[in-house]
């Protein structure tokens, strides 16, 4: 046991003395790193951990915190708009974000894998990968112009037939449903230039063989692609469960989380506790509780989606 | 004797060294610089005014520079070049070339806020870091609910003294408008800034659909209103345009503020505790733990007429509606503007004449205690409501006289009179006078109302908690008790969240 003990200890030793190696060595990359680094504390690890602490205190940003222990929490969690509305909202926009990123930009991008012509292959890669250069604003601004209730073009549809103009994002009965169908066909270009370089990527004389066998379309694409595709659709799937859980981009540019707390989630009430509350505790503790999701999340979707084939990177 | 010699190593560590030195050294705050002389003026220790009133003069020894946010009063940037058409705005710069010529080693130095930024985040980040302009616009409602983190210094000492550029000023606060006074003065009744001009609020209405819809005199109380906005809508128009979103400018705290103003009237002042014509948040906090705030019957008679406007509003009021691009666009029959749009209609007028009419009379018929008066939304929101961070008494004490004299210098009636020549803004200083185009906003009313309305959900930091029942409760069936209960709760939420900020104010 003891010498099981000093064997380890030795070890220990060891690796230790190896890194002070390492860095004596490299001592110059070392330095070079150090600048990266210290931009990566203070900006990102140092606030990080300052909202943990500060999320146990009443703090307005100004005066000295206050110990509040759970008490922001507790708010928090029995808030009906804070956690009742907002993480329910984001339950529903996070779904139907990763739902929405995962499927639609797979069928593009399977379309056009399928297409025999180059040309017309590279012709609506071009089409769907376009509106990339638009910025997002341009975007959100005519989308609500569409969904102005007054003036709007999905209203005139409406009213030339004949039916009642709807309030759309003005309304809380719409405004969820108008939010998420935003974007439609749904097709994101960087989703699909991902998705096709996946399918690009799978080696020819597989699915030569398959076509030999007499595998359908259908098949081929359920039986082998999507399989080989497994590492793509993670990659996807995180990016969008990380982006929709901290987003709140529309609320921020159009909804304001209304009308009446209609279109809330818990990152527009963090940006709204802190900035025109000017309550960082109560803002902290909604940011700890958004981590904690997403580093769960994050652990189930790296446990959960595992592909029967994965390429070892190369080096 | 023998040199040691130095390897490349250690030189290069020695060199390394000596630039984080000097890099440290060249990050190093400034040294304090040494207390300067005494200005001629400073602050009164006490309330009675002082007897020699003499302009501020700096030390000559030291130069100083004055960061001035002057918003829409602004000068225009010779740099930059206008639109064709536009005529640059000078008048503020005339100004401070005159102070600057009889304060030699003093610049004042105009900042220019950088387009497209969110007010609220750039004010947390300016006061966070102290590196705010030495005289910042705000509107007052971004700023009561931080005065306690000394974002805004006291005026009180400086307005109790007598503005030296101005004859027979015995008081600095004598200059102006009560409205302009009670709109400074913060949630614990001490005054954060001076208010030269500010904005007057109006019914503005599209004269060619009044004439389409058969209405043939102006109308002047509610059931009047009530009535063009039926013949409107009957007549293709959206009757009144409005919108409750939480960004919104700025139906529903205007509507609020003078409908609840109006059916209280005098009662208001039972909630005064400090006698200075202003129910301050305090106040509100303080009453609403004794039970006795608000008047719960006057506030559901407000919901109740905002109610029967529903009808005539845009589809979709709840949210945002561009309603005054839709009046341009002519859809909108009338709705309630601040004198501001008055240069935009002279510069870009509407196809079609405009009027401005007053905010709806409300009668006994409708509420047996009215007083059946012309009431104003009037105060501030202007481009010259001033404020100095609170900072600035501990980071640079001796600047503060001179910044004071510098305003108090803005504030003689001609410079105020020039600037809002400008800008199209009511003059809220005595003496100053208005453009002719502003003659709207000149007629006489019975009682102004601040513009940050009193005595509602809004002047306890609420308005957004406001608005969020209004939308709740106008589209819906939420009965009158329902609407009570929730009207009730909302205000002990803003309460308790205020209480928390100035734990003091606990009774």
């Amino acid at each position: 046991m003891a010498e099981l003990a000093a064997a380890r200890g030795a070890k220990q030793r060891s690796g230790f003395n190896e890194i002070l190696r390492r860095m004596r060595k490299y001592w110059f990359c070392y330095l070079m790193m150090a600048g990266t680094f210290a931009l990566l504390i203070t900006f990102s690890y140092y606030p990080a951990i300052s909202a943990i602490y500060h999320s146990f205190t009443i703090w307005d940003g100004f005066r000295p915190a206050q110990w509040a222990g759970l008490k922001n929490f507790q708010e928090v969690f029995a808030s009906e708009v804070m956690f009742g509305r907002a993480f329910s909202n984001m339950l529903l926009l996070v779904s139907w974000g990763v739902f929405r990123a995962l499927v639609f930009p797979l069928f593009g991008a399977a379309l056009i894998y399928r297409l025999r012509s180059e040309r017309t292959a590279y012709f609506f890669r071009l089409v769907y990968v376009l509106p990339i250069v638009v910025p997002a604003t341009v975007g959100i601004i005519v989308w609500r112009q569409l969904y102005e209730p007054n003036v709007g073009l999905f209203n005139e549809i409406l009213k030339a037939l004949q039916m009642k103009p709807l309030a759309w994002l003005n309304s809380p009965q719409t405004a969820l449903q108008s939010l998420m169908f935003i974007g439609f066909p749904w097709i994101d270009g960087v989703g699909l230039l991902i998705y096709l370089a996946g399918f690009l990527a799978i080696p020819g004389e597989i699915i030569e063989a398959a076509i030999v066998d007499g595998a359908s379309s259908v098949r081929r694409f359920f039986a082998m692609e999507l399989p080989l595709l497994i590492p793509q659709v993670r990659l996807i799937l995180i990016l969008n469960v990380i982006g929709g859980l901290q987003g709140f981009g529309w609320q921020l540019l159009v909804t304001r989380g209304g009308p009446n707390n209609a279109t809330t989630v818990p990152a527009w009430e963090m940006y709204q506790s802190a900035i025109h509350g000017g309550r960082f505790g109560v803002a902290s503790a909604i940011g700890v509780i958004l981590f904690v999701v997403i580093f769960t999340l994050t652990l189930i979707n790296n446990q959960a989606v595992r592909s029967s084939v994965e390429y070892e990177a190369t080096s | 004797m023998s040199t040691p010699k130095l390897s490349r190593r250690e030189m290069l560590k020695a060199l390394g060294l000596a630039a984080a030195g000097a890099a440290l050294t060249a990050c190093a705050p400034a040294a304090a610089p040494a207390p300067a002389p005494a200005p001629a003026e400073k602050p009164a220790a006490k309330a009675e005014p002082t007897k020699a009133p003499e302009p501020v003069k700096a030390p000559a020894a030291k130069s100083y520079k004055i960061v001035h946010m002057a918003w829409n009063a602004t000068p225009s940037d010779p740099a930059v070049a206008l639109p064709p058409g536009q005529k640059p705005q000078v008048a503020y710069q005339k100004v401070a070339d005159e102070w600057m010529q009889a304060h030699p080693n003093v610049k004042i130095e105009w900042y220019r806020f950088p387009a497209g930024t969110n007010f609220q985040e750039w004010i947390l980040a300016r006061m966070t870091a102290q590196d705010a302009p030495d005289i910042y616009w705000a509107n007052t409602e971004d700023l009561w609910p931080n005065i306690n983190k000394g974002w805004a210094l006291d005026f009180s000492t400086y307005m109790k003294m007598p503005n030296p550029y101005v004859k027979d000023n015995k008081q600095w606060v004598d200059q102006f408008e009560e409205i302009a006074v009670i709109s400074q003065t913060g949630p614990d009744g001490k005054m954060y800034g001076v208010n030269m001009d500010g904005a007057g609020v109006l019914t503005v209405y599209n004269k060619a659909a009044f004439k389409k819809a058969g209405i043939a005199k102006e109308p002047s109380t509610w059931g009047e209103f009530k009535d063009a906005w039926k013949k409107l809508k009957d007549a293709g128009y959206i009757g009144h345009g409005a919108d409750l979103s939480v960004s919104t400018c700025c139906f529903p705290h205007w509507f609020s503020g003078q409908t609840y103003s109006q059916l209280l009237w005098d009662d208001i002042w039972k909630w005064d505790d400090d006698k200075n014509r202003v129910i301050t948040a305090k106040e509100v906090a303080v009453h609403f733990q004794k039970g006795d705030f608000m008047d719960w019957d006057a506030y559901l008679r407000m919901a109740q007429l905002m109610k029967e406007m529903v009808p005539y509003l845009p589809v979709g009021y709840e949210g945002q509606v561009n309603y005054r691009d839709l009046f341009r666009q002519d859809k909108v029959g009338m709705y309630m503007e601040g004198n501001w749009a008055i240069s935009d209609f002279t510069k870009s007028p509407p196809p079609f004449e405009i009027g401005w009419i007053h905010f709806p009379i409300v009668t006994k018929d409708l509420w047996p205690k009215s007083q059946e008066k012309i009431i104003r939304i009037q105060g501030a929101w202007g481009a010259m409501q001033y404020h100095i961070p609170g900072y600035m008494a501990q980071k640079e004490p001796d600047k503060i006289p001179l910044i004071m004299d510098w305003l108090m210098y803005s504030s003689k009636p001609e410079n105020v009179t020039a600037v809002c020549n400008e800008t199209s803004l009511v003059p809220l200083t005595k003496g100053a006078t208005p453009r002719p185009e502003l003659a709207p906003f000149g007629q006489p009313y019975d009682r102004a109302t601040p513009y940050q309305s009193w005595c509602t959900l809004q002047c306890s930091y609420g308005m957004e908690a406001e608005y969020k029942l209004w939308q709740a409760y106008l589209p819906s069936n939420m009965s009158d008790a329902q609407f009570l209960t929730e009207a009730k709760k909302s205000l002990g939420e803003v309460v308790r969240k205020v209480l928390e900020q100035n734990p003091d104010w606990k009774v």
